[in-house]
């Protein structure tokens, strides 16, 4: 193959091309993705999909690179909805160039992928990552060798250091432009299945649209392709496509023709690039493998990292935050109503007791999201959490789940939002919808403040083992909901197949990334809505009249006291309960509206109004309430149906309310 | 659906989720539906992939080495896979 290095002319045409960025999991693909278009991206879904669609634009020599992300596949067969996804883009939008992400360290698995790109007739650049790793553990690999052995250009790069990332660019622009012109070298079917597949192909080149690569849809034929066998249905003479099943029921081996065809090719190509055979080095990924993934020591250490994650934000992130609140919230708001004097006009209330308590709220909370975000992030990208969802893949298998649900259940912890959408890393199915019901179980950096709040003013002493029993609650109503909606909720139960990837030193870019992601969503989602609400809250709580108790809130208190009575309620407690709905930090707030007096009578006289048992009933109704409202908004755009975020809702008020009862009587035998 | 864990060596192969832990061996044939065997295959698990079983405990999934990577595979998933043993070490 020709390929000029130095002979091309950069276009001064000034179009923009339009180009996929394709590749298995664990190769680095967002980390060049996101070295290649800075900021310059969008994250949303795939239409009417819970899979996120990463786009981004690249300047390069003039040129506008159009950069769309496709999910991370190792293949692309019809039976996962990313892969169907990266086909659909393919075929539909025809990129001019895709470039295949391999990691070098795992050179078959990228190289497969490339197998199945290749017959798509779109020009691919393969961009070779992780040579450093594959060299650590001593696998040589020349790119130039590679490249003349596919036919394809191959550029090394370094997503990490940005190494290469200017002459993949330049290769793409080339091919592009048709400055490059290649024939790669295409994977065969089997030998003994060579002749049926002349035979299928010359019956199929007739009548199919030019769209679909005759040599694509028979290969994808033999591989008995679901959405392949309709599009001939609609295409194709019914007695061809008659014909073409004949053929293929006498040879129900054909799927294997293929898929040893393609690897054979790859095989081929490895012993090409790879200078010297793989020794087996015993690498510290083994070595901590052995530990990690251990059955009781993996659970320990599991644990252990847990811990300390959530300990790093308890020190942290609470003295921040408080100060945070101090300063941002009290300061600002005394010195507004100083500033008011005596006639404070209504806008000026508004301000002072809606718009800062609700904008400061949320500031308050960013310091321990970033830090337990970060946190989790690191464990991300240094490999960890494959061996955390490993070791918890038999527990979670209870719950209708698999080992990788662990991850966005616990990103809950920190907020339900990025929970929620955190589900985008399972594959689109009954796993991810399980795990979009069920992380607003896991008690959020918000449920835990009011529980922080309040457990001191009720149990003194005893407020830590009372806010320990009360997550271990949520937990356990996590897992009977789980267990409940496994049983009923139809479809195929999925399972566990994941690559564990080489540990290995986190990318501080892609954690920053992560975390930046991560927290925009829970700003932009929440701030919105809570600032607003609390605005709502605030007029709903002062009018008509003026009068905290006989508000607009106050007579929603009065409707809802029947039932609230049962679980040891007042109004006051039921409305505050309601209004958590809103953001689970406004019960402090709204209770302390309704309550009057100023901040430091409020722990009096909380005390001297409720019991603890009334106490103890509505910290539990707290921690299992109905999500706040971002969430829900969420759970309803990422599962594309209300109905979903209705059931949820019906569940966590029918449990919250139960174990309201059960706390409420079981205290009242206890402490009287 | 469900198909019971079974031990019994059926000409010579055996479920993956029952060989011992550092064993190497040869996948033979799956028992699955076109879904399972695309997954299977893309990861490349075909029929006559060798493979050495890395961990094998308790209840949990089985952990491979397969094509220069390590493969998590959930236990139900591993008893659908049948396997010729090649040596223990």
């Amino acid at each position: 193959m020709a390929t000029p290095e130095s002979g091309h002319q950069l276009g001064t045409v000034s179009d923009s091309i339009t180009v996929a960025l394709a590749g298995p999991p664990n190769v680095g693909k967002s980390t060049i993705f996101n070295a290649l278009t800075g900021l310059r991206q969008r994250v949303g879904n795939w239409p009417g999909k819970t899979v996120e669609r990463k786009e981004g634009v690249v300047e390069f020599g003039g040129r506008t690179i159009h950069l769309v992300d496709l999910p991370g596949t190792y293949a692309l067969t019809a039976h996962s909805v990313e892969e169907e996804i990266a086909r659909e883009f393919l075929l539909g939008e025809r990129p001019r160039v895709i470039i295949a992400v391999v990691n070098a360290a795992a050179l078959e698995r990228g190289l497969y992928l490339v197998s199945e790109l290749l017959l798509l007739g779109i020009p691919v650049v393969v961009a070779l990552n992780m040579t450093d790793v594959a060299e650590a553990i001593g696998v040589d690999i020349e790119p130039d060798v590679l490249q003349a052995a596919m036919s394809v250009p191959v550029v090394p790069v370094c997503g990490t250091g940005r190494l290469g990332l200017d002459r993949l660019l330049q290769r793409v622009v080339e091919v592009a432009d048709g400055c490059v012109q290649s024939a790669p070298r295409l994977p065969q079917v089997r030998p003994d299945h060579r002749q049926v597949y002349d035979q299928i192909i010359q019956l199929i080149r007739k009548h199919l649209r030019a769209e679909y690569p005759a040599e694509w849809v028979t290969m994808k034929l033999f591989e008995a392709d679901p959405r392949v066998t309709e599009l001939l249905q609609q295409q194709l003479p019914p007695e061809t496509v008659e014909s073409i099943r004949a053929i293929l029921q006498r040879h129900d081996d054909a799927f294997w023709a293929v898929v040893s065809g393609r690897y054979e090719w790859v095989g081929r190509m490895v012993r090409a690039a790879v200078k010297r055979p793989r020794t087996r080095v015993i690498g510290w990924t083994e070595r901590a493998d052995e530990w990690l993934t251990h059955p009781v020591w993996g659970m320990l250490a599991l644990g252990l990292i847990l811990g300390v994650v959530f300990l790093l934000t308890a020190w942290v992130g609470k003295p921040l935050q408080e100060l945070l609140d101090e300063s941002l919230v009290t300061r600002t708001a005394s010195a507004l109503r100083a500033a008011f004097g005596d006639s404070v006009p209504w806008w000026g209330q508004l301000l002072v007791e809606g718009v800062i308590p609700g904008v400061g709220t949320v500031a308050s909370f960013l310091p321990i999201m970033l830090i337990f975000f970060t946190a989790l992030a690191v464990l991300e990208d240094a490999g960890y959490m494959a061996r955390a969802a490993f070791v918890m893949d038999r527990f979670m298998h209870v719950l209708g789940l698999h080992g990788r649900s662990f991850l966005p259940l616990m990103l809950g912890f920190g907020c339900n939002v990025p929970a929620v959408l955190g589900a985008r890393v399972l594959e689109a199915g009954r796993a991810q919808l399980l795990t979009i019901l069920l992380a607003p179980f896991v008690p959020c950096t918000a449920r835990l403040a009011v529980i922080t709040v309040l457990a001191p003013i009720f149990f003194g002493f005893w407020a830590p083992l009372v806010a320990f029993g009360l997550v271990a609650i949520a937990l356990v109503c996590l897992a009977i909901a789980g267990w409940l909606l496994n049983r009923f909720m139809p479809g195929q139960r999925s399972v566990l197949i994941m690559e564990l990837p080489l540990y290995h030193k986190p990318d501080l870019s892609t954690v920053a990334r992560a975390v930046y992601d991560q927290v925009l969503a829970f700003l932009r989602k929440a701030a919105t809505v809570i600032v607003v609400m609390s605005v709502v809250v605030w007029y709903a709580s002062t009018y008509p009249g003026g009068d905290p108790g006989t508000s607009y809130l106050a007579r929603l208190g009065h409707a809802l006291a029947p039932a609230a009575k049962l679980i040891g309620f007042d109004s006051r407690l039921a409305v505050a309960v309601m209004s958590s709905v809103i953001a689970k930090e406004n019960a402090i707030s709204t209770l302390a509206i309704l309550l009057g007096g100023d901040q430091r009578t409020f722990a009096d006289g909380i005390r001297a109004i409720y019991s603890p048992a009334s106490g103890l009933s509505f910290l539990v109704v707290m921690t299992l309430f109905v999500p706040c409202l971002p969430t829900m908004v969420t759970m309803w755009k990422e599962t594309g149906s209300i109905n979903w975020v209705l059931l949820s809702a019906a569940i966590m008020v029918t449990m919250s309310f139960a174990a309201g009862l059960s706390a409420f009587h079981l205290a009242n035998i206890f402490f009287r | 659906m469900q198909r019971k864990n079974s031990n019994v060596v059926q000409n010579g192969l055996v479920p993956l989720n029952t060989v011992g832990e550092g064993t190497d061996v040869v996948i033979r044939s799956f028992d699955g539906g076109h879904a399972f065997l695309a997954r299977i295959a893309a990861l490349g698990l075909i029929p006559g992939s060798e493979v050495r079983v890395l961990a094998n405990r308790g209840r949990g999934p089985v952990l491979l080495h397969a094509r220069d990577t390590r493969v998590a595979v959930g236990r139900g998933m591993a008893n659908k896979i049948l396997v010729e043993l090649k040596s223990a070490s």
